[in-house]
């Protein structure tokens, strides 16, 4: 997809969003008390105005994106804003998104199931992985030390209940 | 303010507030040095830390950071020519030559110099104009904070990098945001879709260390493998001779005040301001040609002029509890955490805790002199260490950190959430601050509209019955209409603005 093709969905999305907000904010369910309904301006006033606000934005960014497909792009706008960093991905990059946001998910998920030691540890041990370190044995050993260090300050230390 | 100034560094000279400070200065420095981590994202991490400490404390080792990342910027710069953080990219332009011609050390020292300079600077305008700004912005009522609120969120969305139409949409995201969970005043659930957990609304910290510390390294994730070379061995910090500096008189002084001017609109950050500062300083030299082949000044201005963005951008957030970049943002947050109520009260109900702020900075100005003239080695190791061994670190402490705010697993899944939206939303030039900037303001703009108006009994003429008001709603309404105009021009154009708030 080209980039000016993502602009233009991206800002479809906010569109949606913003028509869902309204909708939802505008219909959904809720009582505002007595003296909110007297001065007119009640839980659903400030949400309306916001969306209807985004949405109006975001179709102007939409219909501006549309209009700038005929002109031809002056700057390469890559991953994080930044001018000059690569436009476009390789594959590779994007499972590498995906892994660490795979192992964020789990990490929530055993979280308080088992030991916070292990965790951590085991946690440090597939990122190094993930992030291109392939050896082993000092990313085994960096794990533990590591896991140590966070159970140590966040579960003695600090009496989180990690555990 | 004499007597509040003194009671202030009677605080901060605690020894344990002095340690905070002191690390959180050195902690600076490091993540400053090193490209792909910033300073919202060192403190963000730091937020879970600071739970069980005083407020004042907290503070103070966020603002060692936030000091220490200023100069820490410039060694990247100066020994690699990539920034450690966008406002060290201007130093790269003069302090790279130096360096390649084996006057690393004194580049470094220029840097170290004129930083503290801007600091101090900095500091010594915050410290005037605090206490009088703090004393207008207290004869304000409801409708004045409700005004001055939505006058800042323009002002960041207009100032920002990238788009001003995304700015806006970002700023309009971050208030849609904010409005989840349970209404202030009617005590009813919005957008919470029977959930219960979303009755308590986003968790402020959770939806930070998303935005600044997941999506900070999913957005990096690309430099991993990239190693940097150091172009020379040994370098140890020179500082330059007393009649050398004293004659450069000239751009330390512009770079601070531009510095501190720029740094006090909210939105537009160092970055915007060194650029600014670099061009006038070569602009008015005798040998402009200079500039960009190893000219010290080129080194000084910017560096003055980015750590007296440190005063600059304490200036709207100690008295209008607007912050003034992503740092000051987070800083705001952690008040919040800590019972600490931002706004235009905070310098009366929490007048203890503003000065020992402001004593704070000054202390960590001194700190990053010293620990940078004495230490720079360690921060030069540093730059040398894959990024591949820090990130996951990084992660885990942002994950706890997410954790640890209302100490459930449902705050870890609202930081993944924002991670990856920050992610996908930076990737396409919208700037995540302005989300971040929206949800802090949020609460503080609704509640204060709706109580204006029911004071007023429904009236909305209240807000323009004084000339302030009428001047903050003009103001409103042209930046507006100028965002507006620009975003789609130049949006049709594919043109977006290169300088403002990055971090």
């Amino acid at each position: 997809m080209s980039e000016k093709m993502k602009d233009i969905t991206v800002g479809i999305v906010l569109v949606a969003v913003g028509l869902f907000a309204l909708f939802y904010i505008q219909f959904g369910p809720g009582e505002a008390i007595q003296s909110s309904r007297d001065a007119n301006i009640t839980f659903r006033s400030f949400p309306i105005a916001i969306s209807i606000l985004l949405v109006v934005i975001s179709c102007l960014y939409v219909v501006s994106s549309l209009m700038s497909l005929s002109s031809p792009r002056k700057d390469k706008m890559g991953l994080d804003g930044n001018e000059n960093a690569k436009v476009a991905p390789p594959s590779f990059l994007f499972l590498r998104i995906l892994a660490v946001v795979a192992m964020l998910i789990g990490f929530a998920l055993l979280i308080g199931k088992i030991p916070f030691f292990l965790l951590t540890g085991g946690f440090l041990f597939i990122a190094f992985f993930i992030f291109g370190e392939k050896r082993m044995g000092l990313n085994a050993v960096v794990a533990v030390l590591g896991g140590g260090l966070f159970h140590g300050l966040f579960v003695s230390i600090l009496n989180l209940p990690l555990y | 303010m004499i007597e509040g100034l003194i009671g202030g560094f009677g605080d901060v000279v605690q020894p344990w507030n002095l340690l905070l400070l002191f690390l959180g200065t050195g902690l600076g420095l490091m993540v400053g040095a090193l490209p792909g981590l910033s300073s919202p994202m060192a403190i963000v991490i730091l937020l879970p830390l600071t739970y069980t400490m005083e407020p004042l404390s907290a503070l103070l080792t966020m603002i060692g950071v936030y000091v220490g990342t200023k100069l820490g910027g410039s060694f990247a710069a100066i020994l690699l020519r990539t920034p450690g953080t966008p406002a060290g990219a201007c130093t790269a332009l003069d302090g790279h030559p130096m360096a390649e011609r084996g006057e690393a050390g004194l580049a470094l020292g220029y840097a170290t110099l004129a930083s503290t300079f801007g600091g101090i600077f900095g500091w010594v305008i915050a410290i005037t104009f605090i206490p009088v700004l703090a004393s207008i912005a207290l004869k304000s009522g409801n409708a004045d904070i409700a005004l001055v609120g939505i006058l800042g969120l323009l002002m960041v969305s207009s100032f920002v990098r990238g788009s001003m139409l995304k700015g806006l949409i970002g700023v309009l995201l971050g208030l849609l945001i904010s409005t989840i969970g349970l209404d202030p005043i009617d005590a009813t659930s919005r957008f919470t879709f029977n959930i219960v957990d979303l009755m308590s609304g986003i968790p402020f910290a959770a939806a930070l260390t998303g935005f600044f510390g997941i999506a900070v390294v999913l957005s990096d994730l690309k430099l991993i493998g990239q190693r940097s070379e150091k172009i020379a061995k040994n370098v140890n910090l020179a500082l330059p001779k007393i009649m050398d500096v004293l004659k450069r008189w000239r751009p330390a002084v512009i770079g601070g005040l531009f510095g501190t001017g720029i740094g006090a609109v909210p939105g537009v950050g160092a970055e915007g301001a060194t650029w600014i500062s670099y061009a006038t300083v070569k602009r008015q030299s005798k040998n402009p040609d200079n500039f960009g082949k190893g000219e010290p000044d080129g080194i000084i201005a910017p560096e003055s002029t980015n750590n007296a963005t440190t005063g600059g951008t304490m200036v709207p957030m100690l008295t209008l509890g607007i912050p003034g970049d992503g740092s000051t943002a987070i800083m705001l947050g952690a008040l919040v955490l800590h019972g600490v109520e931002p706004g235009v009260m905070l310098f009366q109900a929490n007048s203890d805790l503003v000065y020992g702020i402001l004593a704070g900075l000054l202390v960590a100005t001194v700190f990053m002199f010293l620990i940078a003239w004495r230490a720079i080695g360690i921060f030069i190791f540093v730059l040398q260490q894959e990024r591949s061994w820090l990130f996951p670190f990084v992660l885990l402490l942002a994950t706890i950190g997410a954790f640890a705010t209302v100490n459930s697993v449902y705050a870890i899944y609202i930081a993944i959430f924002f991670g990856v939206v920050g992610y996908l939303l930076e990737s396409r030039g919208f700037p995540v601050v302005t989300i971040v900037l929206g949800i802090i303001l949020g609460p503080i703009i609704e509640a204060n509209l709706r109580l204006a108006l029911v004071i007023s009994h429904n009236d909305w003429t209240t807000f323009i019955d004084t000339w302030p008001r009428q001047l903050i709603v003009t103001l409103i309404v042209l930046f507006l209409s100028w965002e507006l105009y620009s975003g789609i021009k130049n949006t049709r154009k594919g043109k977006h603005s290169k300088i403002g708030i990055s971090d």
